[in-house]
């Protein structure tokens, strides 16, 4: 883990950022299709390209260091992936809840329309 | 014995597939399912078991373990705390807020004043935090903030042409033939009936 800890202050941190987005998102996505599995869907093409991209570089970087990997090293890098994309996306909650509040502002001080199919065709 | 990174990443997967169970169920029927699995996942995450103590087997498999004591733990949990306290008052501010403002029923000042109220203690919570000033004043950590970005659209871009490809591949249903007489007339009267052409 320390490996993992050494990437983000490397100057290749802004690569590594955006493969961890990728493998964050991969994940999700991943997880989103076993669990709505169902016989209307067509999920094996975008369930293995998600599998492939998000375990197989947890995988790879699990390996960095002395050369050897363990279930806990991988392990250790899923939850550093998870986590640490996580937090990245909680450091966007100021800005978007600042346009969530002008949204709330407007919402405030809507009145309902007289007619609304007319505002609607005009709008 | 479940160290508390496993737990965690267990707890986390089962909170991204109840919010895919409860949005996408399969003919748009919500699964039941979703919200125990998220209360699973939750309570997964915020009951993390402790380090192992010296005494019992895992104890030193833990020592070569980066994520394993209880330190880390702790700041997990503060931090996971502070986001979860914050995005629940947020959410139920802005639902409060919809809900008294007048879009759906009659307007409620005292209740949209409670939800400003909520809304306003979840700026307050943001504006107490020493992440977010640390973060907004670095620039590697702007930088990895705006990385993510990009990564995060790259994937959606990928998987944009995924599906499309996958879509492509889907095979086509065979042409129906167009309707002959006798289905015609029962599609006709069928459609007369029920908008009560006779009356």
């Amino acid at each position: 883990m320390f490996q993992s800890v050494d990437l983000l202050s490397s100057p290749e941190a802004i690569f590594v950022m955006i493969l961890l987005g990728m493998m964050f998102i991969c994940y999700c996505f991943a997880v989103h299709l076993i669990v709505t599995w169902n016989p209307h869907h067509r999920p094996i093409i975008p369930l293995t390209a998600s599998l492939i991209l998000s375990i197989g570089p947890m995988v790879a970087f699990s390996y960095m260091g002395d050369g050897e990997s363990s279930l806990g090293a991988i392990f250790e890098w899923v939850f550093f992936v998870i986590f640490v994309e996580a937090g990245v996306l909680v450091l966007w909650l100021p800005p978007a809840l600042a346009l969530v509040t002008f949204q709330m502002f407007r919402v405030t001080f809507w009145k309902p329309s007289e007619d609304p199919l007319m505002d609607m065709i005009e709008n | 014995m479940v160290f508390w990174v496993n737990q965690a990443i267990v707890g986390f997967t089962l909170l991204i597939g109840a919010f895919s169970m409860w949005r996408m169920g399969p003919a748009f029927k919500r699964s039941q399912f979703a919200r125990p699995i998220a209360a699973l996942g939750l309570i997964m995450l915020l009951l993390l078991p402790e380090q192992p103590l010296y005494f019992e087997p895992d104890f030193h498999r833990c020592v070569h373990l980066s994520f394993c004591n209880d330190d880390g733990r702790e700041s997990f949990l503060h931090i996971l705390q502070w986001t979860l306290f914050s995005i629940a008052g947020a959410f139920l501010g802005c639902y409060t807020i919809i809900q008294a403002s007048g879009v759906y029923s009659g307007r409620k000042p005292p209740l949209l004043l409670l939800g400003w109220i909520i809304l306003g203690g979840t700026w307050w919570s943001i504006f107490q935090s020493p992440w977010f000033i640390e973060a907004y004043t670095r620039f590697d950590v702007l930088t990895m903030m705006f990385a993510t970005l990009v990564g995060i659209g790259l994937t959606v871009y990928l998987f944009f042409h995924v599906i499309r490809f996958t879509e492509r591949r889907t095979p086509k249903d065979p042409p129906i033939t167009a309707l002959d007489e006798r289905e015609r007339r029962l599609v006709t009267e069928m459609i007369r009936r029920n908008l009560g052409g006779d009356e």
